[in-house]
């Protein structure tokens, strides 16, 4: 007899053997079946024929459940009930959980990790904000995009320049010129302040500049003749807290002004920095006779172009300007030099910042390889979690996500920890570099978010490579105890030996680098100039000591200790001053820029300069004119080409005259350039400073000076009484490379301490992973010494090939900064020697350290649990 | 005889047009498209079901379990709105297909 419930029961059978079959699918299929073979039976079919049509309609299970499965394959992709969802809250706090967890239990490796990347971090951002400082140099102002610097050979030009070039010039839609002068003597009541940020400018300075005002009225402020301005800094200085409006100062004991405003302190970043300005019309007639002159280049001239004016366009029409003024045959042209360009391309601030951003990169890297190393070299001890979460249904993207907010998370501490580390640097760091940084610096711009996204990146990046490795494991032969990476490629240990060479190789480059500018810093400080700059003090000439200067120097030379004295008009590395030198002869294509000293006879005395030709200048009374005789030096005799030049009359500084003598060249400018023609002459013009040489040995007595002293006040009564010593003020001039020296040596051993933390850690990770292999060597009879050597070579390896790689590096980037003096060290061996020798020794008793702790272990102890 | 990738083309888009009308359950609409075409059209009856669980993936129809009284329990599809928006998109491109197909087997003019 056909029972249809069991046949039905019978061929619901066949679905079960297929996964794809869901109860409520089978249901689906049975009620069709119902419908059809009730539907067959109604058209006249026997039951058991109409069984058979009604599943053979429907189809084999085979077919159906491979259509099925189609639609699970699609919906792998989707939320489907069978899968874990992307995110499960209840695992992300367990994920936290278990991060804290590893935090602590491997609270020294933590502690390394998260110091070495803060560390790192730390590095990053202040070099960072130092790098963001200098490429901000002056783009403050609101007009800084329109804002042009006007320059030639020299970047001060005449007086007339800048109203010349407005008044003809449609594009230029205003000019200002400024000049800061030599140091003035300010008085308010009784007291006398050397004022060495004494400077003059157009009113339009206020239009042009954003210099916003703290009181007073921009638009009048310089109108009067005895108006002057003051920074907060400077209205600090000389009033107090007094209101300093309308109040009046003393300028070198003669102008009386009136303050009528006070500026904001403008940033430090900045080339248009004073702390005192005054108008041109200012009393003293100095700068009147130069206001519409085309002759000596005092001011430094800028200009404001209209908007969407072609700077390039501009650029060359005015450019033979100066021909045609001055005229007569000149090389110089004018150019525009964009406001925005002038600090790091035309003072080559680009240089210290491509350098330092390099650095802060390579911190950086050194950091994160230390994270990732000590990531993976940790994986064997968390090699069972990762086994027990694959087999509780955790998929791989899910292992990787986990590691990774294990990494985000460390390098969130590792932020926080910098934040906290660069506070409190960040007065050493001002101090070092001269920057003015203040906590208010890191909120500007999304500064802190950059660094967020950078910290964010970096865990990250860091996270991948361990996170990809870990969730690699195979469950099945890590919960029996076997080796985690059975199965895996043998590249986990390569990579990590990659990643200390990388470390090692930056360190040693870093160090060779910091040994080098140390070497080429102590290079121009014992290089010999030609000059004796040593025990010669420099006092600043004003214009009563100018008037009695013979008899200031008759004083001076009669007190014992003082050897002798020269007023002149600049001492070595002082600012350059250059005239146009013409002689008969002279090739007319060839324009000929000299320097010069304007001085007295006393010049070549005091400095120890050696004739080589002809005489020093006659002895004579101070004139108000400028003498006839010229002294050259060696490079300049080349330029007139004549291998005796005494004799030969030349016209210099707009003076004809004959050259009496010929020095030995002497470096007057700086060991950067090349020493080139000069002429010293004797006249009263440009006298600015008192050259004092006093005897070896008591160089900085207080004795002596005070002696000068005494003399000073009694020939220049009321002026303050500040010198210099010229060795020191020769030395300023290197305090670039000075603090690049001292800047590089810092991150140089930051980056070392880094790569050593890092090494550390991983040292301790091998032996920890080797305690056995150690326990086997020691009952086999190895000693500790050799247990020690066959650890120590292991690490030794990669720092010998690190340096294989650096010294290259190291070489080509060293040859390059040195190319940027004409005077300068060589490229030794020794340096790589050092480097290499050191970073080793660093490793070994890194290493050491945690080795000779297994090597010291008892057997026993390690292998009692086989 | 129709052929299987036509068949297979067609299927959901005749699905849609069904349950555009109103709700249904397997059974029935496989017998609709039997009726509609005379035979025509031969669907192997479980080889909807695949089709009908895709469709509501895809978001196309809905469905839900009714229990009709003194009868059994049905399972009944409808069409969502993304459905209905699938069929007039559907509907266009077939009568495109037809145009041009119903153009090209017209005789050509005589030439002149």
């Amino acid at each position: 007899m056909f029972d249809l419930e069991k046949e039905i029961r019978e061929w619901k059978k066949g679905f079960g053997k297929h996964e794809a079959f869901e109860d409520g699918l089978v249901a689906d299929m049975e009620l069709h079946l119902r419908d059809a073979f009730a539907q067959l039976q109604q058209d006249g079919l026997g039951a058991e024929e109409a069984f058979r049509k009604a599943v053979e309609q429907i189809g084999t299970t085979e077919r159906l459940a491979a259509e099925y499965n189609k639609n699970r394959e699609l919906a792998l992709d989707r939320r489907v009930p069978w899968r874990p969802g992307r995110f499960m809250p209840a695992l992300a706090w367990n994920y936290v959980k278990v991060a804290m967890r590893t935090i602590r239990r491997h609270l020294g490796f933590s502690a390394i990790n998260i110091t070495g990347l803060a560390l790192g971090m730390a590095c990053f951002i202040l070099l960072a904000l130092w790098i963001r400082d200098e490429v901000n140099w002056d783009r403050f102002h609101a007009n800084a995009k329109n804002l042009y610097r006007v320059q030639s050979g020299l970047i001060p030009q005449p007086g007339a320049v800048g109203p010349h070039l407005k008044a003809n010039y449609p594009e230029i839609a205003n000019s200002v010129r400024l000049v800061v002068d030599k140091p003035r003597a300010v008085r308010r009541g009784d007291k006398v302040f050397e004022e060495k940020s004494f400077a003059y400018a157009d009113p339009s300075l206020f239009d042009m500049f954003t210099l916003p005002f703290v009181s007073g009225n921009r638009h009048d402020a310089l109108a009067a003749p005895d108006s002057v301005i003051l920074t907060e800094n400077a209205a600090r200085k000389y009033f107090g807290s007094a209101n300093p409006i309308n109040q009046t100062l003393t300028v070198d004991n003669q102008y009386t002004v009136r303050v009528t405003g006070i500026i904001a302190d403008p940033p430090l970043n900045s080339d248009i920095r004073f702390e005192v300005l005054v108008p041109f019309q200012f009393i003293d007639q100095r700068w009147k006779s130069e206001d519409r002159s085309w002759g000596a280049h005092n001011h430094i001239t800028y200009v404001q172009l209209r908007p969407g004016a072609d700077s390039r366009a501009l650029s060359a029409k005015i450019a033979p300007l100066r021909r045609i003024m001055d005229q007569e045959p000149s090389a110089w042209l004018l150019t525009l030099v964009p406001l925005e360009r002038i600090h790091l391309y035309e003072d080559n601030a680009i240089k210290s910042v491509i350098i330092f951003a390099l650095v802060a990169l390579l911190i950086l890297v050194i950091a994160a390889c230390n994270f990732i190393n000590l990531a993976t070299a940790k994986s064997g001890q968390r090699a069972k979690e990762i086994a027990v979460r694959k087999v509780a249904g955790a998929v791989r993207t899910q292992l990787v996500r986990q590691f990774l907010s294990e990494s985000l998370l460390l390098s969130l501490c590792a932020f926080l920890l910098s934040l906290l580390l660069v506070v409190v640097v960040l007065p050493s760091f001002n101090a070092v570099t001269g920057k003015g940084f203040v906590l208010k610096d890191f909120f500007v711009h999304g500064f802190l978010l950059h660094l967020l996204g950078t910290t964010v990146a970096i865990g990250l990046v860091a996270g991948v490579y361990p996170a990809i490795l870990l969730s690699s494991f195979r469950p099945a032969g890590l919960l029996k105890g076997g080796n985690p990476h059975a199965g895996l490629k043998p590249g986990g240990s390569a990579f990590r030996q990659a990643l200390v060479i990388v470390q090692f190789a930056i360190s040693i480059v870093l160090m060779v680098s910091m040994l080098l500018v140390r070497k080429q810093v102590n290079f121009i400080r014992g290089y010999d100039i030609g000059v004796h700059k040593e025990n010669v003090v420099i006092l600043p000439v004003n214009r009563t000591l100018l008037k009695n200067r013979q008899a200031f120097v008759n004083e001076l030379t009669s007190r014992p200790g003082i050897l002798n004295a020269t007023f002149t008009s600049s001492f070595p590395s002082d600012k350059r001053q250059v005239f146009g030198v013409e002689w008969e002869g002279k090739d007319s294509g060839f324009d000929s820029v000299w320097q010069f000293v304007e001085t007295d006879h006393r010049y070549l005395d005091t400095m120890g300069i050696k004739l080589v030709a002809g005489r020093n200048f006659p002895e004579s009374e101070p004139t108000e004119a400028i003498a006839p005789y010229f002294i050259i030096n060696q490079k300049g005799a080349a330029a007139l080409g004549r291998e005796n030049p005494v004799g030969m009359k030349i016209t210099a500084y707009a003076t004809p005259g004959t050259v009496i003598g010929v020095v030995k060249d002497f470096h007057f400018k700086l060991l950067q350039e090349e020493i080139g023609p000069l002429f010293l002459f004797v006249g009263p013009n440009n006298l600015r400073y008192v050259l004092v040489k006093i005897g070896p040995g008591k160089g900085r007595s207080h004795e002596i000076l005070a002696r000068i002293r005494e003399v000073w006040e009694r020939h220049a009564p009321g002026m303050p009484f500040s010198y210099e010593f010229l060795d020191a003020a020769y030395d300023q001039n290197y305090q670039p490379e000075q603090k690049l020296g001292l800047e590089f040596s810092c991150f140089t051993w930051l980056g070392i301490f880094i790569a050593c933390l890092g090494l550390f850690g991983l040292a301790a990770a091998t032996a920890e992973q080797k305690r056995k292999e150690i326990g086997i060597r020691k009952v086999f009879g190895a000693t500790q010494s050799e247990v020690l050597c066959h650890v120590i070579r292991q690490f030794a390896g990669p720092i010998l090939v690190a340096n294989l790689i650096a010294w290259p590096l190291a070489f080509w980037a060293m040859s390059q900064w040195l190319q940027g003096f004409a005077y300068h060290t060589s490229l030794s061996p020794d340096l790589f020697l050092i480097a290499a020798l050191s970073t080793l020794l660093i490793a070994v008793l890194t290493v050491s350290f945690q080795t000779i702790r297994a090597a010291r272990a008892n057997p026993v102890d390690s292998l009692r649990y086989e | 005889m129709i052929s299987k990738t036509l068949m297979a083309a067609s299927t959901r888009p005749i699905i849609l047009a069904i349950l555009s009308r109103g709700q249904d359950y397997g059974y029935n609409i496989i017998q609709k498209v039997k009726n509609i075409s005379g035979g025509g059209i031969e669907w192997s009856d479980g080889m909807l079901y695949p089709v009908l669980q895709r469709m509501e993936m895809d978001r196309l129809i809905t469905s839900e379990w009714i229990a009709v009284d003194g009868g059994r329990p049905r399972h009944y599809y409808h069409i969502t709105e993304l459905g209905r928006q699938a069929l007039a998109v559907e509907l266009t491109s077939w009568q495109k297909i037809l145009n041009a197909m119903v153009h090209f087997s017209r005789p050509l003019p005589a030439a002149e």
